[in-house]
């Protein structure tokens, strides 16, 4: 099985959502800053690689999980991969596209905007640390409801 | 191989350079049903449509992208490497050749009473666009050089 975690631009929440996924960030307790410095690919999509999927590992059930960005086109850009692949006969039941966009916080916005947009990243990027910080929780909860779905799909397949 | 014609609309731009490719002649006969096929299935976004088979065999494909084009294009290539599908890929990016024709006859051909209207304004985009889609999919393609 494959779950791909997407966003806007693929450097922020996206990677956030991978990262608890697989254990590099905790779930118990909010993460200091430099916890998110230390991901790798945080705050590293560049513009033009928006669309283009990163392997970020393999979790305990032997998922591979992803990340991407897809601006705010993925009612385009889901059906079009999978289009692309039932086209060459490959199935779909085995992808997983996660929004992780659920919550955004205004000011994790304006920091992806100026680090990733701008070039200004010793300005955004705490910016986008701040805001993913006030907004962890919601991360934690869809990771926690993607890991549920993901043990259903594996006990019922 | 794949080539795929990606535009706004699935339909206009990227279907007629899909339709030159294959080798479709276009006639003033063919353009009232042309018309038809573009009004129903220009928001099929993010649908690939088969158009059909080229002289070397490649299937060519028309795909709406909306202004998200370049993000389906590296989603599909990254798709493509991630399940290791031998056939290659080739994107043709049409929003370089579009107009702003297409998406006026969207909106008026809505109305029952400009219907008329989006099929004149329709006819006159197809006779300025054939020849500047056939001299585009030869530009990308290499397709008619022995013209």
């Amino acid at each position: 099985m494959k779950i791909f975690y997407h966003c806007y631009g693929g450097a922020h929440t996206s990677i956030v959502c991978a990262a608890i996924h697989l254990n590099y960030l905790p779930k118990d307790n909010i993460p200091a800053a430099f916890a998110f410095k230390e991901i790798p690919f945080y705050d590293k999509m560049k513009n033009n690689d928006i669309g283009s999927t990163v392997f970020v590992g393999t979790d305990e059930y032997g998922c591979d999980i992803y990340i991407m960005g897809m601006r705010n086109g993925r009612e385009v850009v889901i059906p079009a991969i999978k289009g692309y692949l039932n086209e060459h006969y490959i199935t779909n039941n085995d992808i997983l596209f996660v929004n992780a966009l659920v919550e955004l916080h205004p000011v994790t916005a304006l920091g992806g905007m100026l680090s990733r947009r701008l070039g200004l990243v010793s300005i955004g990027q705490p910016l986008t640390i701040w805001g993913i910080r006030r907004y962890y929780k919601i991360f934690v909860e869809l990771v926690g409801k993607v890991q549920q779905k993901e043990r259903d799909i594996i006990s019922s397949s | 191989m794949d080539i795929i014609y990606c535009g706004y609309f699935a339909t206009y731009e990227a279907y007629l350079c899909a339709l030159i490719h294959i080798g479709m002649e276009f006639d003033c006969y063919s353009m009232y049903s042309y018309f038809e096929l573009c009004r129903k299935y220009s928001k099929q976004f993010g649908n690939l449509i088969f158009v059909g088979l080229d002289h070397e065999l490649n299937r060519v494909y028309a795909m709406g992208c909306k202004e998200f084009t370049d993000v389906i294009i590296n989603s599909q290539s990254s798709f493509r490497e991630i399940y290791d599908i031998g056939n290659d890929i080739k994107h043709i990016d049409t929003t370089k050749i579009s107009t702003s024709l297409p998406h006026i006859i969207e909106k008026i051909g809505d109305n029952a009473h400009l219907y008329s209207a989006a099929k004149w304004l329709f006819y006159y985009w197809c006779r300025r666009m054939y020849p500047r889609a056939r001299y585009f999919v030869k530009n990308e393609t290499g397709l008619f050089n022995s013209e």
